[in-house]
């Protein structure tokens, strides 16, 4: 599978576009710290327990978001983080169907999975980018208001799990 | 649903926009974005359960241990696409798959059919085999849903059977219908049983001139011992404590298949068999003949399983009630020295007994290291059994000393001959 390959070089990816601006910024440990991060993910991905899948995103996300607290450009924060959510993605996508020999029209499930996920990367993207691009004026009333509808949002996206964790296994779905 | 990841990616995109928020950051807010569109999308696509139909067929219906089973699980999908479905079927855990495991899936577009094939080894047992399922993923692998569209079942695995040799048996009462047991009474036969002074009627090949010759009691008639089927009690020894788990195998195995070949041979010879599983607890097969109480003891004897009880724990409480008086008892058991009373006060009852002991000492130890204690050990432990089998031998009880590692046949062939009967001619 194509994703097999793709997913670590993209986890690299993000790593080199964090490492080269991270270079030129405070503090000078941060740099390198970030590049073996993604380092030990993308390799983690080729041969690692089931957990660095589910880690490497907080991880590599984390890093983007302290590089961009510290003055990294918005648009390189960006990218980098839209690569660590691909990569993401495709390793999972990956590990799904690694153990299933006998797959059903395997070049058009990845092909349908790539298109579906530079479609939400895309869109993320555009939307990010256009969101900084926005000036709002908010009270502390509406950034508290928003911040709770946002809770609200999350919350209601982890409700099937939380269902499920309740019902059992496959519980939620059935 | 996968969990982890949906956690990763709530927590990612949360602490995101609360520190964004919290230090007035409008990047950090802004890179929480493609995270919610991602999770936002997975949510939107989470799969539904479509009109997928899923069958597993298994070739064959009636399984023997050792034997190979080709399952097939076939699945049609219904108008509505699955952009990610897979096919999973969930063999009994006990049951090995032969090559990869039985797992398919990817794009199944509407009407898609597919088939998906394996063999499994069975094993003797019950094995509860749950549903093949079907789930179904977005796109991004957060949600999913599971698809059952069977009830779950259970595979019974017969035991295995082999022919075995025919089997010389001499139970003091026999049942009315000729059969190959001598039945220690004159009639039509083959084997010579006594004579009799002459009786009109009596056909004059049967005239044994010889000991009319001697002229103590007039013509005499030779007389043949009739052959008549027998009630056979087979009593399975299912004592937790008398059974050797070592290296995946299992002494109670060998003694299950010992009882179903014994069981499938004094069928075949027209005998009435009735069997017994004594163990946590009494399982009894009623008596029966022929092909129909052939499956119903195979069918116990698939189940059959090793268990503990207080009450059983020798066989000072064999139920002998359950066997017709006097009747021929067959016990499969690898034998211990409280035993010996018990089949003492059998034998005085007046039932014939055979024990088939599988050896547990040679069993044990040949599968334990080759260290000189062991060695030792098994060594005296093969002495006591040595002592036990003659005791029983000393009291009548024929006993077939069964090395699981050659054919039973082996092991019934050097059983001690036929018991000499308790009478003689008389005339």
């Amino acid at each position: 599978m194509l994703s097999r390959l793709l997913a670590p070089i993209l986890a690299l990816t993000s790593g080199i576009a964090l490492y080269l601006p991270l270079r030129l910024l405070h503090p000078a440990w941060l740099a390198p710290l970030v590049l073996t991060s993604s380092l030990v993910w993308a390799l983690g991905m080729t041969r690692s327990p089931a957990l660095w899948p589910s880690l490497g995103l907080p991880l590599m996300a984390g890093w983007a978001g302290l590089a961009a607290w510290r003055g990294l450009p918005p648009q390189t924060a960006l990218v980098a983080l839209i690569l660590t959510l691909a990569a993401w993605d495709l390793d999972a996508f990956q590990r799904r169907w690694s153990a299933v020999h006998d797959t059903l029209h395997p070049w058009r499930l990845e092909l349908l999975h790539f298109l579906y996920l530079g479609g939400m990367c895309g869109l993320g993207y555009g939307l990010a980018a256009l969101s900084l691009g926005l000036r709002l004026r908010l009270t502390f009333g509406w950034i508290l208001l928003l911040g709770l509808l946002f809770f609200l949002a999350l919350s209601r996206l982890a409700r099937p799990s939380i269902a499920e964790k309740h019902a059992g296994q496959g519980g939620a779905a059935r | 649903m996968n969990r982890a990841r949906l956690l990763a990616i709530l927590v990612t995109a949360f602490l995101l926009a609360f520190f964004g928020l919290a230090l007035v950051n409008a990047l950090l807010v802004a890179m929480a974005i493609p995270l919610v569109v991602y999770l936002a999308a997975a949510f939107a696509l989470r799969p539904r359960r479509g009109e997928l139909q899923v069958q597993r067929r298994a070739i064959r219906q009636r399984l023997m241990d050792g034997e190979r089973l080709e399952v097939e699980v076939e699945a049609r999908n219904g108008p509505r696409p699955f952009s990610e479905l897979m096919l999973v079927d969930r063999p009994p855990p006990a049951l090995p798959v032969e090559g990869a495991a039985p797992l398919a899936g990817g794009f199944f577009p509407p009407g898609q059919h597919h088939m998906l094939r394996y063999t499994l080894r069975v094993k003797r047992g019950l094995h509860p085999w749950p549903p093949p399922q079907a789930v179904a993923y977005d796109p991004t692998g957060l949600f999913s849903a599971t698809m059952e569209t069977e009830p779950p079942t259970s595979l019974a695995v017969l035991p295995r059977v082999t022919r075995l040799p025919s089997i010389t048996i001499r139970p003091m009462n026999t049942l009315a219908y000729a059969g190959p047991v001598l039945s220690r009474r004159a009639g039509e036969g083959t084997d010579f049983f006594g004579v009799r002074p002459y009786r009109p009627g009596d056909p004059l090949r049967r005239i044994n001139w010889r000991a009319t010759a001697r002229g103590l009691h007039g013509i005499v008639t030779n007389e043949f011992e009739m052959e008549r089927i027998a009630d056979v009690g087979l009593i399975l020894d299912a004592r937790q404590r008398l059974d050797i788990h070592i290296k995946g195998q299992r002494l109670f195995e060998h003694g299950v298949h010992a009882a179903a070949c014994l069981a499938n041979a004094f069928l075949q010879g027209g005998n009435r068999v009735a069997l017994l599983l004594y163990g946590a607890y009494l399982e009894w097969v009623f008596p029966g003949y022929g092909k129909i109480q052939r499956e119903r003891l195979l069918q116990a004897l698939s189940h059959a399983q090793t268990g503990e009880s207080l009450v059983f724990e020798n066989l000072e409480y064999l139920p002998t009630r359950l066997f017709p008086a006097r009747s021929q008892l067959i016990l499969v058991s690898p034998l211990c020295g409280d035993d010996v009373e018990p089949l003492f006060r059998l034998r005085a009852r007046g039932y014939q007994l055979l024990v088939v002991s599988p050896d547990p000492v040679r069993f044990e130890s040949r599968l334990m290291p080759p260290h000189p204690e062991t060695q030792w050990a098994a060594r005296i432990a093969r002495l006591e059994r040595l002592l036990l089998l003659r005791r029983l031998g000393q009291a009548g009880i024929r006993v077939a000393d069964w090395d699981v590692d050659e054919p039973l046949s082996s092991a019934l062939l050097r059983l001690p001959p036929r018991p000499a009967p308790h009478y003689g001619a008389i005339l």
